[in-house]
């Protein structure tokens, strides 16, 4: 059966050292949230560690947040993420992620395994667009639009949880991220994209032109403490650990 | 109670050329044996890219071969994807109308929309207009193969006149089934007067529920066709053996193996934003449960499982012949799991010492007048 075949020690070298406090939890507030997802062409076990197995077709997304306020005070996020399943539930593994913001890069890095790449992150609401930049270093690492936007009851959205893969005592694990996201209101629409750095996002080489969809919405934001961690070797019915609580 | 056979076509990977031949000439064979002993029904599905879990995307050739080997058994198309970028309709009521000749009046025509991105965004196909195109199909396919003449003009699709031919075997036509994943879609089913077709594995009491709503809603039905299929069937698994724990260590792994390939789709609704789709079809938990966050909480086996010794699977039935269902169709293999030579054992031993007990003597005597 599909599962993935990317060397562990490979993919530990972009794990950030963390320290899940299972007793801890965030309430970010408000946010404006961006997605463009495209489906990826080209091989897919490789991308994975053997703990995950890649979903067919492998959807990208691109995700961009805007924090107004809350427990980390304002922030930007930016993330790439690749769906697959853990056990039998849908998830995305993190790529790569860009974070405008020092204490939510400090916090979300150790807390909940987010690459801490300092960078801007940007959505701008036009008449007839939502834009979304991502800029790292003085480039852009992104720039993509959602077109022509149409409103869609918020129930049409699914937000899928993460797998973050971080180093907990030195010893890689994949976290299991699940926001608490209230859906206030979505859009969708076609998606334009403009600048796309592969190389920095961490897939060199492929391209994204089979477009899937691209949505805006504006969210209520809530990090719970992590709960669960896999060894990202092992295969989640086997390899997963619930963090005690006490 | 009927019993049918549902056939996915699962095949193992490595896919090799073989691997893909031996699953077909299997299900060939098993389907032979299966109108010998006596089942009533038996199901090809329609499924497109579904690595591992279904390679069954050309089922009325398969069909057509299967009804060229077998004489009672009826030969459901199930279900057909009514989707324009996937099927045009016409397509739909030429291929269905020659299969029941072929079978000479054997067919029984199952409809779906599909719910997977995996097979919508591989025909660049949207989800959210396939409801509607079902819709359209399921009203159209009748007309035609009923009329001499026939236009359409409508959302999804439209055509000037024709007449679309050949016209089925069965007069006025073949039943028509709606494939029901979740809770709901058995009353689009019961509105239009077409068969409620269970292909998700539901637990007693949701079955019930499905049944009494269904027999409710059909009865002031407003039938898409001129035949009212009113008939419910349900889904389960089948391993039966003497043995009963060699049955379920054998017949557990070919359920946990299509439960867990199951899930390497991607359904329309984790990827594309859409009202179209509520709920995630196969992989969605029971009404009324949340989604668990444990990976390690596997799927369940559904309770009232047909694999064990006869007697236990005879309990099983005997429940779910309770819930009201006219039939059951099994799957019996996922990705080969079980070996042919066990697979055929079985289906033997369940015609032998399963289907009598659900005979009822006044349906044998007509049978046998």
């Amino acid at each position: 059966m599909l599962c993935g075949s990317a060397p562990i020690a490979v993919l530990s070298e972009r794990a950030v050292p963390v320290d899940c406090d299972p007793s801890l939890s965030l309430d970010l507030g408000t946010a404006q949230w961006l997605q463009f997802s495209y489906e990826l062409p080209g091989t897919r076990e490789e991308l994975f560690p053997a703990g995950l197995h890649p979903t067919t077709p492998v959807i990208v997304t691109l995700q961009l947040w805007r924090v107004a306020g809350g427990a980390l005070g304002g922030f930007g996020l930016a993330q790439l993420r690749l769906s697959c399943r853990a056990g039998m539930r849908i998830r995305a593994f993190l790529v790569q992620s860009v974070i405008d913001g020092e204490q939510a890069a400090r916090v979300l890095s150790q807390r909940y395994g987010y690459i801490p790449t300092p960078g801007t992150v940007v959505i701008h609401r036009r008449a007839d667009r939502i834009e979304g930049l991502v800029r790292v270093g003085g480039r852009s690492v992104l720039d993509a639009a959602l077109l022509k936007p149409e409103v869609l009851e918020a129930s049409g959205l699914q937000h899928i949880g993460n797998m973050n893969l971080g180093l907990s005592k030195g010893v890689p694990q994949l976290l299991q991220i699940e926001p608490g996201i209230m859906t206030l209101g979505l859009q969708r629409g076609s998606q334009q994209l403009i600048a796309f750095d592969s190389g920095f996002w961490r897939l060199p080489g492929r391209t994204l032109k089979y477009s899937v969809i691209g949505a805006s919405a504006d969210i209520k934001l809530a990090f719970p403490p992590v709960r669960y961690v896999q060894d990202p070797a092992l295969p989640a019915l086997v390899g997963t650990k619930k963090l005690d609580s006490n | 109670m009927k019993f049918g056979l549902f056939f996915e076509l699962s095949v193992p990977r490595p896919f090799t050329r073989l691997n893909e031949q031996l699953a077909v000439f299997n299900t060939l064979e098993q389907a032979q044996l299966a109108d010998q002993l006596g089942f009533d029904y038996l199901w090809v599905v329609e499924h497109h890219f579904l690595e591992e879990y279904s390679h069954s995307s050309a089922p009325e050739v398969l069909l057509a071969a299967i009804a060229m080997r077998t004489e009672r058994i009826r030969i459901g198309h199930g279900a057909v994807v009514c989707v324009p970028n996937v099927n045009h309709p016409v397509r739909i009521a030429e291929r269905t109308a020659m299969l029941d000749i072929l079978s000479k009046g054997r067919l029984e025509v199952g409809t779906a929309r599909s719910s997977t991105w995996t097979e919508l965004g591989g025909f660049c196909g949207s989800p959210d207009i396939t409801k509607a195109s079902w819709d359209e199909y399921v009203h159209a396919i009748p007309q035609m193969w009923m009329r001499d003449s026939f236009s359409w003009d409508g959302v999804t699709f439209s055509m000037p006149e024709r007449n679309v031919i050949p016209k089925p075997y069965q007069d006025p036509h073949p039943p028509m089934w709606v494939a029901v994943t979740t809770p709901g879609t058995e009353m689009d089913a019961a509105e239009r007067g077409m068969g409620c077709l269970g292909v998700s594995a539901n637990s007693f009491a949701l079955q019930e529920q499905t049944v009494k709503r269904y027999r409710q809603a059909v009865r002031n039905c407003n039938p898409v066709g001129k035949v009212v299929n009113s008939q419910v069937a349900g889904m389960n698994f089948m391993f039966c053996h003497e043995d009963r724990e060699h049955a379920a260590s054998i017949g557990l792994e070919m359920v946990r193996k299509f439960n867990y390939l199951n899930t390497h789709q991607l359904w329309s609704r984790e990827v594309y934003p859409t009202s179209s789709y509520r709920t995630l079809g196969n992989l969605a938990p029971g009404k009324g449960a949340k989604a668990p966050s444990d990976p390690t909480e596997e799927k369940g086996v559904p309770e009232g499982i047909a694999i064990g010794s006869p007697e236990e699977i005879i309990r099983a039935i005997k429940t779910w012949e309770s819930t009201g269902v006219d039939s059951i169709n099994f799957i019996l293999n996922t990705v080969e799991t079980i070996p042919q030579e066990d697979l055929l054992s079985s289906l033997r031993l369940f015609a032998r010492e399963v289907m009598p007990a659900f005979k009822s003597p006044v349906k044998a005597a007509g049978e046998a007048a």
